[in-house]
C-alpha cells in the first residue's frame, strides 16, 4: 500500500515525544517522512524556507510550548504567505481535551481538529482517511 | 407739670399689662419705637424690682402741657435700691432723681424728654392719652395676652409636626421604630414604624402577649427570656429574629430593649425594633459564599496534596523499572531500546520534579511562623545555598540596604531563591551574571528589585511568566520546571504585595515585587469576617436611635 501522505512535519518541545511520534508514525506507514521541530518559532523558520524544504501534508502541532505556545503559532501561521502554507492540513494536539483550548481552537478556521497525545496508530490511519477525503 | 395718671400696680399680670400701656403712651407722645420699648421695658423692670420687695406700688405719669416736651414717672415710696450711676436708667432717662425716705424707703423721679412733633404727625388730645393709659382695661390685655400665648402654642404645634414627620421618615426608611411598655399598667406603645413592620393598621391596639406571636415560633422562647431577664435583673438585650407580619410575610429583625429601673425595681421597657431582612438576606449569602470559597480551597490544596503524593508511588515503580531495565539488559538491546529507556527515565524524573514543586506550591501559606525577619540575613542564606552556581558561573550579586520584613522565613527565603538563581541561569552566553538586589520604601510597602544582565523576557511574555508550569525556554536550552516564579508571586501575594517584570538597564530582566509592612493575616478573601460578626454599619444603630429619640 503506498503511503496516503508525502510528508508530516511535528511541532512539539518535547523530544522524547517527537521521537515517539516519529515512530509511531514511520510504523503505521501513512506518510513518506516526517520532520519535527523543537519549538514553535524553529517551524515557522522551516515553513518560510521554501527553497529548502518540501511542504507538510499534515502539522500535528503542541498547544502547550514554552514561549511561543500553539495558538501563537497559529495567528503567526495565519499571517504567512499562502505559498509558504502549500495544502497543509493542522491538527492541535494536547494532553487533556481542556473545553476552553477547543472554543479557542475554533478561532482559527486554518486548524482542522484536535488529538490526544500521544498519538497511535488507529487515530494516524484516521488522521490518514480525512485528510484524503478532504 | 400736668398729671396723666396714677397707675397702682400690683402682681405679675399687672406688669404686664403696665408694659402693654406704657408702650403705647409712649408711641402716642411720637417716641420712636426703640424709644418706647425701652422706656416700657425699664418701667416693667422698675415695677418687677418694686412688687419683689412689696405688693403693690402706685406710678404717676405727668405730662408738661400744653408744651408737651417731657413726660415724668414717679413712684412715691418704695423699697428700691438706689441704681449707681451709669445704671440703664440713667442712660435712657434724661432726669433719675432718688431720695431715701428712710429705713431703705425711697422715692424716685424719672423724665423723658419728647420730641417735637414733626409735620403731618398726629399729635394726641390729653384726653386721648389719658383714655389709652386707662382705656386698656386688664381683662382686654389678659385676652390679647391669651390670644398672642395661642398663637405661640399653635406655632410649637406645627414645629412638633414637622419634627414628628421628619422623624417618621427616617425610622421609615431605616426600618426602624421604637416602642415602650409601662410595667405598671403593661400598656404597650409602638411608633408609626412599628405598625408598618408588622403590617398591622396604625388603629391596632397591641398588647405585649400580642407583640410577641409575630415573632417566628422558634424564636418567641428567646424573646420572652430576654424580656424576663430584662425586667427582673435589668440587663438590656439586642437580638437579630425571625419574625412573621400579620400578612404573613417572614422577615429578619432586630429588637432591642432597654429595662428602666426605678429603686432597683424596673418600671419601663423601651426598645428599638428594625426590619434588616435585606441586610441578614446579603449577611446570609455572604456567609454561605464564604464557607462555600473556604472549603473549595481546602478542597484544592486537599487535591493538589493528595494528587502530588498518590502520583508519586507508581512514578516511583515506572522508575525503578525502567532503572533496572537498563541494568538488567542494557546490553542486550540496540541504540535505539537504549534512548527509549531514557527518555522514559527522563520523563519519569521530570514528571517527580513537577510533583515535588507542585506539593511545595500548594503547601505555600499554610506552614512557619510569621515574625520580623532581617531581609539582609535572608539574602546571606540564599546566597549560601546558590554557591556553587554562582561560583560556576561567575556570578556577582551586590545589594543595597535590605530592611527587615513580616513573613515566613522559608517563604522568603523561597522567593529570593528564586529570582536569583533566574538571575544566574538566564545568561548570555560568555557573559558573567550581575544581579543586583535593591529595596526602597513605599507608604505601605517595601519595594525590592532584582536585576540583571542576562537575556531578558519579551514584553508578550512578561505576565505569563508567574503561571505555574508555563515556561519560556525548550527545556533542553535552560532547565526547570516553570513554578519558580509561580512560588514567587505566590508567597509575594501572601505577604500583601505584587510582582511585575520589566527590562533592566542591560536589557536584562529587573524583578519588582513589593511586600506589606502589615501583611494580611490570611490568604481568603473575607477571612476577616467570622460568622455572627456584624460589618461596622449597624454598629452606631444604637447611637443613631439615641438621637432620633431625644
Amino acid at each position: 500500500m503506498n503511503p496516503k501522505l508525502n510528508l508530516i512535519l511535528l511541532v512539539d518541545d518535547d523530544i522524547p515525544t517527537n521521537a515517539l511520534h516519529k515512530i509511531v508514525i514511520k510504523d503505521s506507514g501513512i506518510a513518506n517522512s516526517v520532520h519535527a521541530e523543537n519549538s514553535a518559532e524553529a517551524a515557522l523558520k522551516y515553513l518560510k524556507d521554501i527553497e529548502s524544504h518540501p511542504r507538510p501534508d499534515v502539522i500535528f502541532l503542541d498547544i502547550n510550548m514554552p514561549g511561543m505556545n500553539g495558538f501563537e503559532f497559529m495567528k503567526a501561521y495565519d499571517t504567512l504567505d499562502e505559498k509558504c502554507k502549500g495544502r497543509a492540513i493542522i491538527f492541535m494536539l494536547t494532553t487533556s481535551l481542556n473545553p476552553d483550548d477547543q472554543v479557542r481552537a475554533e478561532g482559527f478556521s486554518s486548524v482542522t481538529g484536535f488529538r490526544n497525545k500521544p498519538l497511535d496508530e488507529e487515530t494516524l490511519q484516521e488522521v490518514a482517511e480525512q485528510v484524503v477525503a478532504l | 407739670m400736668k398729671k396723666l395718671a396714677s397707675l397702682d400696680v400690683d402682681g405679675t399680670e399687672e406688669a404686664v399689662v403696665l408694659r402693654t400701656k406704657l408702650w403705647s403712651l409712649a408711641r402716642a407722645l411720637l417716641l420712636s419705637k426703640t424709644e418706647a420699648t425701652r422706656t416700657a421695658t425699664l418701667l416693667s423692670e422698675l415695677s418687677r424690682r418694686l412688687l419683689a420687695e412689696e405688693d403693690s406700688f402706685a406710678l404717676r405719669i405727668d405730662l408738661d402741657e400744653p408744651d408737651r416736651r417731657r413726660i415724668r414717672f414717679s413712684v412715691k415710696e418704695g423699697v428700691a435700691i438706689p441704681e449707681s450711676k451709669d445704671d440703664p436708667f440713667r442712660r435712657f432717662f434724661d432726669r433719675v432723681d432718688i431720695g431715701e425716705i428712710g429705713e431703705g424707703c425711697f422715692w424716685m423721679v424719672l423724665e423723658k424728654n419728647l420730641p417735637a412733633a414733626s409735620s403731618g404727625e398726629e399729635v394726641r388730645t390729653f384726653d386721648e392719652l389719658r383714655e389709652i393709659v386707662e382705656r386698656l382695661s386688664e381683662h382686654q390685655l389678659l385676652e390679647r395676652v391669651e390670644r398672642r400665648n395661642k398663637e405661640l402654642a399653635k406655632a410649637y404645634e406645627a414645629l412638633r409636626n414637622s419634627r414628628n414627620e421628619l422623624l417618621n421618615r427616617a425610622q421609615s426608611l431605616a426600618k426602624l421604630g421604637g416602642w415602650e411598655i409601662d410595667l405598671d399598667t403593661m400598656k404597650l406603645d409602638w411608633t408609626d414604624e412599628l405598625y408598618r413592620i408588622h403590617e398591622l393598621p396604625t388603629s391596632y391596639r397591641p398588647t405585649v402577649e400580642d407583640a410577641l406571636q409575630f415573632y417566628a415560633p422558634e424564636a418567641r422562647g428567646v424573646v420572652s427570656a430576654a424580656v424576663e431577664k430584662g425586667i427582673e435583673e435589668g440587663e438590656p438585650w439586642d437580638l437579630e429574629l425571625p419574625f412573621v407580619t400579620a400578612k404573613g410575610r417572614r422577615l429578619w429583625v432586630r429588637a432591642m430593649g432597654y429595662p428602666e429601673r426605678e429603686n432597683g425595681k424596673t418600671v419601663r421597657l423601651a426598645g428599638v425594633f428594625q426590619d434588616i431582612t435585606e441586610f441578614k438576606q446579603s449577611q446570609l449569602l455572604l456567609e454561605k459564599q464564604f464557607e462555600a470559597l473556604a472549603f473549595k480551597n481546602r478542597e484544592l490544596e486537599q487535591f493538589a496534596y493528595v494528587a502530588s503524593h498518590d502520583l508519586q508511588e507508581p512514578l516511583q515503580v515506572v522508575t525503578s523499572y525502567t532503572q533496572l531495565l537498563a541494568r538488567r539488559y542494557g546490553s542486550a538491546l540496540d541504540e535505539e531500546g537504549a534512548m527509549f529507556i531514557r527518555y522514559a527515565n527522563e520523563a519519569a524524573q521530570r514528571m517527580k520534579a513537577l510533583i515535588k514543586d507542585l506539593l511545595d506550591y500548594s503547601r505555600l501559606g499554610r506552614k512557619g511562623e510569621w515574625e520580623e525577619i532581617p531581609c539582609n540575613e535572608i539574602l546571606d542564606t540564599v546566597l549560601e545555598n546558590l554557591r556553587v552556581s554562582i561560583e560556576e558561573s561567575g556570578a556577582t550579586v551586590t545589594r543595597s540596604e535590605l530592611p527587615s520584613v513580616i513573613g515566613s522565613r522559608i517563604e522568603l527565603e523561597q522567593l529570593f531563591q528564586n529570582l536569583i538563581s533566574n538571575a544566574i541561569k538566564f545568561t548570555r552566553e560568555g557573559q558573567a551574571p550581575a544581579v543586583r538586589v535593591e529595596a526602597v520604601e513605599l507608604e505601605e510597602h517595601w519595594q525590592f528589585s532584582v536585576s540583571d544582565n542576562g537575556i531578558g523576557i519579551p514584553p508578550d511574555y512578561r505576565e505569563r511568566v508567574f503561571t505555574i508550569f508555563q515556561r519560556l525556554h525548550n527545556k533542553a536550552d535552560y532547565e526547570g520546571t516553570g513554578i519558580g516564579l509561580s512560588i514567587c508571586k505566590k508567597v509575594v501575594e501572601l505577604c500583601g504585595g505584587d510582582i511585575k517584570v520589566e527590562s533592566s538597564e542591560s536589557g536584562g530582566a529587573r524583578f519588582i515585587f513589593t511586600l506589606s509592612k502589615r501583611p494580611p493575616a490570611s490568604d481568603l478573601p473575607g477571612a476577616g469576617l467570622k460568622t455572627g460578626e456584624k460589618p461596622a454599619a449597624n454598629v452606631d444603630l444604637r447611637t443613631t436611635i439615641a438621637s432620633l429619640s431625644k
